[in-house]
């Protein structure tokens, strides 16, 4: 199930905020939570709940013995069955065809098939998302920065949370431990849920499917024909379509939470208002980015020893967890190298004026998009090779008629992507004034987003979600 | 206070919407709805999907090219949507929301008008030797200009023999500009209802053939013509197109290429 769906808006949402909020006690609540979170993922995955739910136990289970044998060897053994077992349900049910298929590959070189069968599992829904939280709790009970859950609905209740499950962000136990136990919901809070939930779903039905239905033209439809300002302009569609879609999931989660009490971490701050790419991936899909550093970049030496490898590792890792295709690993690794060399030019682009590295910044970000939109590398090679690059004729596919018949959208589009908050010019004091006199025309406005949201929902034929594949 | 306000104003939308879809299912709201839906939409409302274990585990998968599986909770988000209460205006508006992207600018088509004079018809519209193998007991009725013919439908047109010659017109045009570096063809496709098998309709036939033959006889500066119409008329007997869907099937479509083939000066592949 997708939060900008009719079932989600019209009959799951009510009831489970009905039900949350006539049940008295934190412990019924959570148990009428966690429930509904299991009906929400069973929705689209109903076989594989079986593998959220032994995940889940897994490491509740780890988690207590970690804890118990706190000090001791055995607390490490523990700690690496719970990797091993981890890291192995993601190898095999994410990973296990693309390896599978790279291994037969190899094997054909001499003539032979791969000896082992091919898995062929379909890949989980949001395996990667709730396998890094559950990750990140035992290597936090392992560090004593958290205590273990005690009570296995509670902890069934945080890997399945069906606000971030399926897409994320990724919740670490520590953000949420304290609301998991005890949480009251005040006006305040449940009324910027609301708000922040019905601007994410505007965000994701108006602005990403639109710009979706563009993107679909100009990558799909007509990439035989396009001329290099059409491929420029499909991509730098692409790379507006998956910041509005994901981060409105994000906002949509975020929203939810609050109305149930919880407090997540944003996921997104103005991406495109980077002026490098290292402050780039510091405001893109901050949750992924932050694990990273935390159990990776700083576990194998973060900036005191190999820095560059570390840098590479964690790009090339970041790539992989976003699919198993050789693609992502390009996308990672392409990455990974303009992030040692935006090292080593520190001085350089310092002297830069602010403008020309917002420049950078951005061809090179939408430049990346085409990596991660083209699965082939076929595909890529040639959108490059005979696309991107060929200014020799003008549009072959009414840009300027695009341009004009979405001209409103694709203003909203680049207002959207503005940090008014952090503007210089008035220190965010305009924003903030309007946004705290926008709680008065809030009810209003909300109604105007559920209502248009509902509207385009009715009949649509295109309502995908990027980032629900990872 | 206005926190308050804003909180259960966005609940209460909620329950309206709810409660609403639950009294829509109300006679006589719904069986309006649905007869508006089969009416504008050309289909009928998808229904509540019946439980199995396969239906229930399986995801969405495509048997053919045509027909599309649907998991057991796909086919109750499909039943929502088109059960969903003021469906049709919900869509109106959307149409009109979508509208609101941008400026739409006036069609810069090179538009073409006919000539007044009345064209010279071929042959007043009658039918040509087709295989059609006529039937005399047939189910038969209209929704709006479609006829619906023992679970086929067909679109009652023959099209026009004054606009042949703008068509052709337009085709010579390209045919003039890209002279020495390419062929231009023309191979317009029937409708469907050139071939239906009950006398009472062969006049679409004809009109058919006229409307395809005027294109080619107004053809010029080198524009080549496909005679389709002739090569799908011989074997009208066999399936062509699809039940509903205006499309031809691939059956039809290879006698289009058997005819292009012919145009061309290929062989066409058996």
């Amino acid at each position: 199930m997708v939060f900008s769906s009719l079932v989600f808006l019209l009959f799951f949402l009510t009831a489970s905020l009905l039900l949350h909020f006539i049940t008295p006690f934190t412990f019924i609540r959570n148990l009428s939570l966690t429930l509904f979170s299991i009906l929400f993922y069973a929705w689209g995955e109903p076989m594989w709940i079986v593998l959220l739910l032994f995940s889940s136990f897994f490491d509740y289970g780890n988690g207590l013995l970690i804890e118990r044998f706190k000090g001791n060897w055995k607390s490490k053994l523990f700690l690496i069955i719970s990797l091993i077992g981890n890291l192995g349900i993601l190898l095999s049910f994410k990973y296990g065809d693309f390896i599978w298929e790279n291994i037969d590959a190899l094997c054909m070189q001499f003539g032979i098939h791969c000896p082992f069968p091919k898995p062929g599992f379909s890949l989980p829904v949001g395996i990667s998302f709730y396998t890094f939280q559950t990750v990140s709790y035992v290597i936090d009970v392992y560090r004593g920065e958290v205590k273990a859950q005690r009570n296995p609905i509670n902890f069934l209740l945080f890997v399945s949370l069906f606000h971030q499950l399926v897409a994320g962000p990724i919740v670490r136990y520590q953000t949420i431990a304290d609301q998991i136990n005890k949480r009251i919901v005040t006006w305040q809070q449940f009324s910027s849920g609301v708000n922040r939930f019905c601007f994410g779903l505007f965000k994701k039905v108006v602005l990403a499917n639109l710009t979706g239905e563009l993107v679909e033209k100009y990558l799909v439809d007509s990439f035989d024909v396009a001329a290099g300002i059409d491929a420029w302009f499909g991509i730098a569609l692409f790379s507006l379509q998956i910041y509005f879609d994901f981060s409105a999931y994000s906002d949509m989660a975020i929203g939810l939470g609050r109305m149930f009490g919880f407090e997540y971490l944003e996921n997104f701050r103005h991406p495109y208002a980077a002026k490098s790419i290292g402050e780039f991936y510091r405001r893109w899909h901050i949750s992924l980015g932050t694990f990273f550093r935390d159990y990776v970049y700083i576990p194998l030496g973060g900036n005191k020893k190999h820095q560059d490898r570390n840098i590479l590792i964690v790009w090339l890792l970041t790539g992989l967890w976003h699919g198993a295709s050789w693609n992502f690993v390009l996308w990672g690794g392409y990455f990974g190298v303009l992030m040692v060399l935006e090292k080593y030019s520190k001085n350089i682009l310092s002297r830069i004026p602010s403008i020309f590295k917002h420049m950078y910044t951005l061809v090179l970000i939408i430049f990346s998009r085409a990596i991660f939109y083209f699965v082939s590398f076929t595909d890529l090679f040639n959108f490059i090779k005979y696309h991107l690059f060929d200014f020799s004729k003008g549009s072959q596919v009414g840009l300027l008629t695009d341009l004009m018949e979405n001209c409103f959208l694709l203003v909203a589009c680049i207002l959207f992507c503005i940090p008014w908050d952090e503007l210089k010019a008035n220190e965010g004091k305009v924003f903030k004034t309007l946004t705290s006199s926008y709680m008065y025309v809030a009810p209003l406005f909300n109604l105007l987003f559920l209502f248009i949201s509902i509207c385009l929902l009715v009949g649509a034929s295109y309502n995908p979600f990027i980032y629900f594949r990872f | 206070m206005i926190h308050k306000i804003n909180s259960i104003v966005f609940c209460l939308a909620l329950v309206v919407c709810c409660y609403l879809f639950w009294v829509w299912h109300l006679e006589p709201l719904k069986s309006k709805q649905l007869k508006a839906l089969i009416e504008t939409e050309k289909r009928i409302p998808s229904p509540w999907p019946a439980w199995s274990a396969d239906s229930y585990f399986r995801k969405d998968r495509n048997l053919t090219d045509s027909i599309k599986v649907n998991s057991y909770m796909d086919s109750i988000s499909l039943y929502i949507d088109d059960h969903m209460p003021f469906r049709k205006e919900l869509v109106e508006y959307a149409q009109i929301l979508r509208s609101f992207r941008g400026i739409h600018l006036k069609q810069k088509e090179k538009i073409v008008k006919p000539r007044r004079k009345k064209q010279q018809q071929v042959v007043a519209d009658e039918p040509s030797g087709s295989e059609i193998r006529f039937v005399e007991n047939f189910n038969a009725e209209y929704s709006g200009s479609l006829l619906i013919l023992d679970g086929k439908v067909y679109n009652l047109t023959g099209g026009s023999t004054s606009m042949s010659p703008v068509f052709a017109k337009m085709v010579s045009s390209y045919a003039q500009q890209y002279k020495g570096q390419t062929r231009v063809f023309s191979a317009v496709a029937p409708v469907s209802c050139a071939f239906i098998p009950v006398e009472k309709y062969r006049k679409y036939n004809g009109m058919n053939r006229n409307t395809l033959a005027a294109i080619g006889s107004n053809l010029s500066n080198g524009a080549i013509f496909s005679d389709v119409f002739s090569e799908l008329n011989k074997h009208a007997g066999d399936q062509l197109f699809f039940g509903t869907d205006h499309h031809w099937n691939a059956t039809g479509a290879y006698y289009a290429y058997v005819a292009f083939c012919k145009s061309a000066g290929f062989t066409p592949v058996p």
